[in-house]
């Protein structure tokens, strides 16, 4: 099926989104000195393990302070290779806000430029919403049309291939 | 999808000839001359940049006697505009994961004052 391609588009922001919330039986500190404290992340960090519990990772990094370094080693589950991911702290509220990029420093190859973003709300007396977001600008790097952006011209191809009846 | 798949789909993406390539190829199926037209590329060099679009499962070869047509198949990059889902599972499972590590604390907090009698 033949269809016209509109070459020109609109410049979209095009910024992806991911967004998760729970509510955890514990008050905001508690549930924030999980992620501020070393030897706590050490214990809940991903991957997940054969039996559902952790997997085996190991903190290489762990500077918690704005521009301090986060890097974690494991092997995928899957494919059994070595990945590191690497995030430095951007905005740090204690107790409320943590900020960090996120990239794989091996084992992936992702062009793109990845951000979490993680709030700890009091809910009710005891507990705590965590609102979680990831998401990511395809690298701008990547693109060497730097007026077309490459967000506009990625959503271009998906609408033109949504066009073909293939 | 499977993130090498993806980083190929990424990396056939990031190269604009490439991206034309399949601009192109979205309005129909079309040989390398034909493709190899509008760029002032020589063939190999066209060729080239098929190979790694072919790689990444972006344009497949038609199997016409006489010459093979480059036709675009569309999953990849429908699956590669889903980057984000993956992370999905990743990320639910490290927050149960935190959720049953905030679980275990508490428990043996728990059992400690019962213990100490507090």
């Amino acid at each position: 099926m033949n269809a016209k391609v509109e070459l020109e588009a609109p410049l979209s922001a095009s910024a992806h989104e991911l967004v998760m919330n729970r509510i955890l039986n514990a008050p905001p500190a508690r549930v924030f000195s999980l992620w501020q404290d070393r030897a706590h992340v050490a214990r809940w960090w991903t991957p997940t393990g054969e039996n559902g519990g952790p997997g085996d990772s190991t903190i290489l990094d762990f500077d918690f302070r704005v521009g301090g370094l986060f890097r974690v080693a494991f092997k995928s589950p899957r494919s059994g290779d070595d990945m590191i991911i690497r995030c430095v702290y951007r905005e740090i509220v204690p107790n409320e806000k943590l900020v960090f990029s996120f990239e794989w420093e091996k084992g992936m190859d992702m062009p793109i430029d990845m951000q979490v973003t993680v709030q700890f709300t009091p809910h009710g007396e005891k507990q705590t919403l965590l609102t979680f977001r990831h998401n990511g600008m395809p690298s701008e790097s990547m693109c060497a049309d730097h007026e077309k952006g490459w967000a506009a011209v990625f959503d271009n191809l998906a609408r033109a291939v949504d066009a073909l009846k293939a | 999808m499977e993130q090498d798949a993806l980083s190929a789909v990424f990396g056939a993406l990031a190269d604009p000839t490439r991206r034309a390539i399949l601009a192109r190829l979205a309005q129909g199926e079309a040989s390398v001359n034909e493709l190899a037209e509008p760029f002032d590329m020589a063939l190999p060099s066209v060729s080239k940049h098929l190979k790694v679009l072919e790689r990444a499962g972006l344009v497949v070869q038609g199997r016409t006697a006489q010459y093979r047509p480059r036709r675009l198949a569309p999953e990849p990059l429908r699956e590669a505009t889903g980057w984000l889902e993956q992370y999905r599972k990743f990320w639910e499972d490290n927050l149960d994961q935190m959720a049953a590590y905030l679980d275990e604390l508490q428990r043996k907090e728990q059992d400690h004052e019962r213990e100490s009698g507090t």
